[in-house]
């Protein structure tokens, strides 16, 4: 397998839309994070005092961790199923609301101590935001119902979209 | 109308924004706001037997509402420009009631009124009370990361 791989139309019609209706539905709960990326605060893309300001306040996210025992699994279990990982390190929805331009986070590792498991990036909604990695600045679009799957050392960055209301994607990091 | 500053006690207020601000404080995403679909908010609504109430008890021990109607809070993110939500009634088909619009944080969105324009900026630990038949509208935060409001109607 290369590096990266993306596979589209991941889970089956009915089943990618039951999961969509689910995760994208109003009863869903969502946590706001000040911060996307751990640290970010100190630190900026160029070290530059207006990058350092704009992404201060622009820097935020909703998120919910979705681990045991919440019922919440439920909802993912199919997809779960079809990756098979032997064990869950995280598995974490993320949800970004329109901005008015591309905003992307800085290129980062999900799990810094140890980079050796799997990532994969589920896309829940169609936008314009996409994912981007740092070594060959290749860009996957978020598409509904597609992933990518990666090693969890290459450093990615997400960028919000700017033609949907919010860009909703689910990470999982698994072994 | 009326608009109080420094509400609650600054203590008291400190540890209520503290839990609304929260990470650890829920929301749902609304697709629309009144009946605009161009723009959307999320909400946390405090049902009767909600588990969280007591986050909200000092605020309506003090307001000493006969009947509480609804409560909720509001979080708008931020939009690059102001985004005015429609004009509306919290209540259409009954008005008879008082509306309690509370500032959860400080921020350059803003409450605006209908007929007379008059704008209410979003200074935390500040309340604006007004009767339930004056149709107004909110509008969104350009310079902080979200706009937080607790919104009440009761009697």
């Amino acid at each position: 397998m290369s590096q990266i791989e993306i596979i589209d139309n991941y889970l089956p019609d009915d089943t990618f839309n039951t999961l969509q209706e689910d995760l994208l539905s109003h009863k869903f709960p969502w946590y706001f994070n000040e911060h996307t990326i751990k640290g970010l605060e100190v630190i900026s893309i160029d070290n530059s005092v207006s990058d350092y300001r704009r992404l201060s306040v622009n820097n935020y996210q909703f998120t919910h961790v979705i681990e045991p025992p919440s019922p919440l699994l439920e909802i993912i279990v199919p997809l779960f199923d079809k990756i098979n990982p032997k064990q869950i390190i995280r598995c974490k929805l993320n949800l970004n609301p329109i901005t008015q331009q591309h905003e992307q986070s800085p290129y980062h590792v999900d799990q810094n101590d140890n980079t050796n498991h799997k990532i994969a990036i589920y896309y829940i909604n169609t936008n314009n935001g996409y994912t981007i990695f740092e070594h060959n600045k290749q860009k996957v679009e978020s598409i509904a119902n597609r992933i990518v799957i990666f090693d969890g050392h290459l450093k990615h960055a997400g960028c919000s979209c700017t033609n949907q209301k919010r860009r909703v994607v689910l990470n999982l990091n698994y072994l | 109308m009326e608009v109080i500053d420094n509400y609650l006690p600054e203590d008291v207020f400190n540890t209520f924004q503290q839990q609304i601000l929260s990470k650890d404080f829920t929301w749902s995403y609304r697709d629309y706001i009144v009946d605009d679909y161009n723009i959307f908010q999320f909400i946390h609504g405090f049902a009767g037997n909600a588990p969280d109430l007591h986050i909200i008890k000092p605020l309506i021990y003090k307001i000493r509402p006969r009947g509480v109607i609804r409560c909720k809070v509001n979080l708008r993110p931020k939009s690059h420009q102001h985004q005015q939500s429609p004009y509306h009634l919290d209540q259409s088909k009954n008005t008879n009631h008082k509306i309690a619009i509370y500032y959860i944080n400080t921020n350059n969105g803003y409450t605006i009124f209908e007929h007379n324009k008059q704008q209410v900026q979003s200074i935390a630990n500040r309340i604006l009370f007004f009767d339930g038949h004056l149709r107004h509208a909110g509008v969104s935060t350009t310079d902080t990361k979200r706009r937080v409001v607790l919104n009440l109607n009761y009697y």
